[in-house]
């Protein structure tokens, strides 16, 4: 697959918000800007055709192809309302603006549309991928490929939506992401996988089966690492993953080895049973424990960290129920944050402004998302079934988690304002603690 | 080229220093030093535990009582205590066995603070036979947390079977 040139990329912002400044006020405001804050309120939507593919010598089967997995792509944006090409009445005679009649589309509020065009070439052929801002009838994303493959298909698919989102949002991250789980293996085992959010690049990480379970799986930040907590037979183990082949096995001074996390220097933070309870501590580059980084009376469990900023959230049910905690990468007595309940799986944004976590309702958890700022929380999953284990993507706008809404535990993905959830495949059986990375560069 | 010699020496002292700082950061890991992996090493335990159990037969069965908990609570009832109180007469009759305590939540709670509270389920029945004078070498605790329900369910009666440490007879 050759790149074979990037068509245009017009979709510069200054030009985008000149563009829209200029808009009439019918437009409704849900579609009023096609740079799209995601940080923001997340109330807008904009509304997206995907064109039938143009497509001569035999090559509809794979450009009904990758139109499917472009589609499957943009359902996991949900600032994005997929509609119909045949509800707008708009004629798409090629895949280049001046082939496209783009008034119909502008008038059914369709804020961005997507073509396909197929020629003849090595292996499948070579396509070009557009997408043109309705408005402007400007290319915001072009990519051309020459000679695809079919096992090239879902990656071009990745790309292109990976080069809307950036060029929509200012972040593209998600396509760029991995999340590591914990899938149940022979016997009363269970070990780590990864997999990227859109299900491909499947990957099993470790192999200890009916062994021992390893569980708890945390990303290092800059996705080259994942540390873990293997039980075994006779105690838990820290596991240590550095991108392949066979994990460390670390025997710490504690039978208890929880919930351990990186912190943005590299660092391992991870709860351990010393003196009788649960405290947390920072581990040196041997990875042994030396002071406690949050010490209390009751049980210190899961620390989370911002990627910058310095600071640091956890659990402790030092006054009865588990509450979450934050204070300073550097630890100490921490404030409560959460006043009530049982408030546990703390997931901090990567700029250390909210907190993801769960609240037991009833007998299972939902998804919480708190403003540090302001102390609000807000509910951002519902339904039926139990939802744990939040985790902030890196770009820090999604939220995995594993849920049983469908029967067994699967891994969903939302957003920091409660999107519908969407699954993210993993395979046959149960996936579940989802550790949100970006992919190692 | 004495010189060059006694830099290339001492490179390869500092090189062998440094290789030899890395094997220090490993050590503590199960997998170094003996040269097997955690797994062989695992893989020999289980064998050996199983063989002793086989040893010991109704003793090894009756060790593995489980007793179990109210909820939200590591506090051992009368049932319980009676329970644990047969265990150590088994444990002074056989002196050269050892105990370990799994302790195990329900369903409710989520996987890492479950985790930390299954240990202190396992700790207080560890604690309650250390009481009735059993030697604190002779007693470990592995907390599996929520990890591995008796019965996966969402009923109380389930949760209730849930909430409990096992017990396994070892070397």
């Amino acid at each position: 697959m050759i790149m074979r040139k990037r068509m245009m990329v017009t979709g510069m912002w200054c030009a985008l918000v000149a563009a829209f400044l200029c808009l009439g006020a019918t437009r409704v405001l849900a579609q009023s800007s096609l740079a799209v804050d995601i940080q923001g309120p997340g109330q807008a939507k904009m509304n997206l055709v995907q064109a039938r593919p143009f497509a001569g010598g035999g090559q509809m089967t794979p450009a009904e192809k990758l139109q499917d997995l472009i589609n499957k792509d943009l359902q996991f944006l949900p600032f994005l309302q997929i509609v119909p090409q045949s509800s707008v009445p708009g004629q798409v005679a090629g895949a280049t603006a001046d082939q496209i009649d783009f008034k119909p589309f502008g008038l059914a509020k369709i804020d961005v549309l997507v073509t396909a065009n197929w020629t003849p070439g090595g292996n499948l052929g070579n396509v070009e991928l557009r997408g043109f801002e309705v408005y402007s009838q400007k290319v915001l994303v072009g990519k051309g490929y020459d000679s695809v493959t079919d096992a090239q298909l879902p990656d071009i698919a990745d790309r292109f939506c990976m080069e809307l989102m950036q060029a929509l949002t200012g972040q593209g991250g998600f396509f760029n992401s991995q999340i590591a789980f914990v899938k149940p293996s022979s016997g009363k085992g269970a070990d780590i996988w990864t997999v990227r959010p859109t299900g491909r690049g499947l990957n099993r990480v470790t192999n200890y089966n009916e062994l021992g379970m390893a569980v708890s799986p945390c990303w290092s930040f800059d996705g080259r690492r994942i540390v873990f907590t293997l039980i075994g037979s006779r105690g838990h183990y820290l596991g240590v993953w550095s991108g392949g082949g066979k994990p460390q096995v670390y025997t710490l001074p504690s039978t208890n080895v929880v919930s351990p996390h990186f912190l943005p220097d590299g660092q391992v933070a991870v709860s351990l049973t010393m003196h009788g309870k649960a405290d947390i501590y920072l581990l040196n580059s041997a990875y042994q424990p030396g002071q406690p980084l949050v010490a209390g009376s009751g049980i210190e469990v899961s620390p989370t960290f911002a990627a910058s900023g310095g600071a640091m959230a956890y659990v402790s049910d030092g006054t009865g129920s588990p509450n979450i905690y934050v204070t300073t990468v550097h630890g100490g007595a921490g404030r409560r944050v959460t006043t009530s309940g049982y408030n546990t799986n703390p997931s901090m944004s990567p700029d250390g402004k909210l907190i993801a976590f769960t609240k037991q309702l009833g007998g299972a958890q939902k998804v919480f998302v708190m403003d540090l700022a302001t102390g609000q929380e807000t509910q951002v999953t519902s339904g039926g079934g139990s939802d744990e284990n939040p985790s902030f993507s890196p770009d820090g706008y999604f939220i995995a988690f594993s849920s049983t809404r469908s029967g067994q535990k699967k891994i969903f993905v939302t957003t920091r304002h409660g999107a519908p959830p969407v699954m993210i495949p993993t395979g046959d059986g149960a996936a579940y603690m989802p550790s949100w990375g970006p992919l190692a560069q | 080229m004495i010189r060059s010699k006694m830099l290339l020496m001492a490179m390869l002292v500092l090189m062998l220093s440094l290789a030899g700082f890395g094997c220090a950061k490993k050590a503590g890991g199960p997998g170094d030093g003996s040269g097997t992996s955690w797994e062989e090493q695992e893989r020999a335990r289980l064998e050996q535990e199983r063989l002793l159990r086989e040893k010991l037969g109704a003793a090894s069965n009756e060790l593995a009582q489980m007793v179990h908990f109210a909820l939200d609570s590591s506090n051992l009832s009368a049932e319980a205590r009676q329970n644990l109180t047969r265990k150590a007469e088994i444990l002074r009759q056989y002196p050269q066995i050892k105990l370990i305590v799994e302790g195990n939540c329900d369903q409710r709670g989520t996987a890492e603070y479950n985790l930390a509270l299954g240990e202190r389920r396992a700790q207080a029945a560890a604690q309650y036979l250390a009481n009735l004078g059993i030697g604190a070498d002779r007693l470990s605790t592995v907390s599996y947390g929520k990890e591995r329900p008796l019965d996966p369910g969402t009923s109380e009666a389930a949760y209730a079977k849930n909430r409990r440490d096992e017990f396994r007879a070892t070397y």
